[in-house]
Formats: structure tokens, C-alpha cells, sequence
């Protein structure tokens, strides 16, 4: 179909530019739902740690979207956890948080991941092959599953960590040194666990 | 103190009485504008996740033309549907006793 004829199918073209503005401000959003519902000091922690795992996690520095997808879907996914285990047997039950956090990271990169790579936007990182095409992409919408296994483990070594800092007893500037100081690594645990599945 | 104002103030003075005078941007926007802001803070997991959908499914049926790209919103929408239904996606109040340390 050419472009004159898509242009008068959909009104709204969609761009590169559209998605990074969408993933800025999805970020600041979020970052005010943190502010006001949460703590200040839980939204400096988390999008600011967030910004740091985001830079060793992609290698598109340049790529504002890049950088802040990862603690935008780990906080969504987070935030929708806590709605819905919070209200049902598991509530208070960190373990069960932070599993569910990572599934829920996973669906919630689903759609923002088929998205993208339907219009070539920049994504964080292409995952490596750990499920051997045994799910095919098709049936995810044209996300590798590789994808997502990727974004689950993130989601849950990211809320992992911030949870255990939050519940051995540190006080707040020895939990801010070791979340922010702990980032690099946490990448290089996510690598080194993919790199076990694969 | 009406009489030193100009002859615009102090005929809303005489009519309106003190409530005249008092700043435009004072009280009565702080009374209703930020319960209004809060309990759109407070959707804003629900309106993000709803966005990220949206333009997901607007890439497939428009930009894209890949309906096949559909299939990826499905799992998102039972996610949305189970957090409003939950009751999340609206109003639960300010900080639970466990909501501190959450995200």
C-alpha cells in the first residue's frame, strides 16, 4: 500500500520520534505516580537506578527510549502486581511480588515490543536464543519469545534486588550506594543468566 | 479598604463582599484540582498499560498492517482487566500499610 493511501487509512502516522516521546513521558508519568502514591525518595531511587541499569543494559546511549524502557516496564509491572496480589492470599509475600513482577514485565513488554519492532524502533537489546524457536514469533505477536523470557528475568532481578536492599535492615544511604553501585552488575547476572539458557 | 481600590475592585467588593479580592488561583483550584489530579495519579498504571496497547494495536491495524500483531495485545488486556478489577485502576487510598516499599 503506498504512503498516500495509508496516510488517508490512518490519520495518526505513528513515527520514531512519537515512540521515543511516548516512552519519555510514559517515564515521567510513571515517575509522578511514584512521587505522589509511593515516597519521593522511592521515585528518585527507582528512576534514577532505573537510568543506570538502563546504560549498561542497552548499548543505544544515545537512544533516550532505550534507556528508560527497562524501569518503565519493571515499574508497571510492579505497580500492576501490587494491585492485584495485594488483594488476594499473597498479599505481603515478597517472594510471590517479585515472581509476579517478572511475568507481569514480560506481558507488559509484549505489546510495546511487537510495536517496535513492527515500525523498526530502537529497542534495549535483542535477547539471545534461549528457547530455541520452540514458540514460534508469530504467535506472540512477531516478539521472539526470547524476548520475553529476557524482560521477566529483568523485571525480576530488578524489583529482586530492590526489595532484598529495602528488607536487610540498611539504612537509606548505605540502600541507595548499594541499589545504584548495584546496577552494572545486576546486567552483567542478567547476561550471565541467559547465557546459561542458551 | 474598598475605597482605595480602583472603581472595577471595589464595585466587585460591594456586590461580592470580601470573597472578591481574594486571588484567583487560591483556594477554590486547590479544593477540587488536586482530588481530581489524585485520582488520575492514582490510574495512571492502568492509563499507561491502556497506551501501551493502544499503540500497539494501532501499529498493527495502521502503520504496520500486520493484524497478525493483534495476538500481542491479548495478554496485556487480561493484565489490564484483572488490575481494574482488582481495584487498582481506581481509587484504593493514598499509602496502604505495605505500600512503601512497593512499586
Amino acid at each position: 500500500m503506498n504512503a498516500l493511501l495509508l496516510a488517508i487509512k490512518s490519520p495518526v502516522q505513528l513515527t520514531e520520534v512519537s515512540w521515543q516521546l511516548a516512552v519519555v513521558i510514559g517515564t515521567f508519568l510513571a515517575g509522578v505516580h511514584a512521587y505522589r502514591k509511593l515516597e519521593p525518595y522511592f521515585a528518585i531511587t527507582w528512576f534514577g537506578s532505573g537510568l543506570v541499569f538502563g546504560w549498561f543494559f542497552t548499548e543505544a546511549h544515545t537512544r533516550p527510549e532505550a534507556l528508560l524502557l527497562p524501569a518503565l516496564v519493571v515499574y508497571l509491572a510492579a505497580a500492576v502486581t501490587k494491585g492485584i496480589v495485594e488483594r488476594g492470599a499473597f498479599a505481603g509475600n515478597h517472594v510471590v511480588h517479585v515472581l509476579a513482577t517478572g511475568v507481569f514485565a514480560a506481558v507488559i513488554a509484549l505489546p510495546l515490543e511487537s510495536a517496535a519492532r513492527a515500525m523498526h524502533w530502537v529497542l534495549p537489546r535483542d535477547a539471545p536464543n534461549v528457547t530455541h524457536a520452540v514458540i514460534k514469533a508469530q504467535w506472540l505477536g512477531g516478539v521472539p519469545a526470547d524476548q520475553l523470557v529476557m524482560w521477566a528475568l529483568v523485571g525480576t532481578l530488578f524489583y529482586g534486588l530492590y526489595k532484598l536492599l529495602d528488607h536487610i535492615g540498611l539504612g537509606p544511604v548505605l540502600q541507595t550506594v548499594l541499589l545504584f553501585a548495584g546496577m552494572p552488575f545486576l546486567v552483567k547476572f542478567t547476561d550471565y543468566l541467559l547465557g546459561l539458557m542458551h | 479598604m474598598a475605597a482605595s481600590l480602583p472603581d472595577s475592585e471595589a464595585k466587585a467588593h460591594r456586590i461580592l463582599g470580601p470573597a472578591a479580592l481574594r486571588p484567583l488561583e487560591s483556594e477554590p483550584f486547590g479544593r477540587h484540582a488536586v482530588p481530581v489530579l489524585d485520582r488520575i495519579i492514582d490510574r495512571l498504571p492502568a492509563l499507561l498499560l491502556f497506551l501501551a496497547l493502544l499503540l500497539c494495536a494501532h501499529v498493527a491495524l495502521f502503520d504496520a498492517q500486520e493484524k497478525g500483531r493483534l495476538i500481542a495485545v491479548i495478554p496485556g488486556t487480561v493484565l489490564l482487566l484483572l488490575y481494574v478489577r482488582a481495584g487498582s485502576g481506581g481509587g484504593g487510598g493514598k499509602k496502604s500499610a505495605s505500600s512503601k516499599d512497593d512499586g
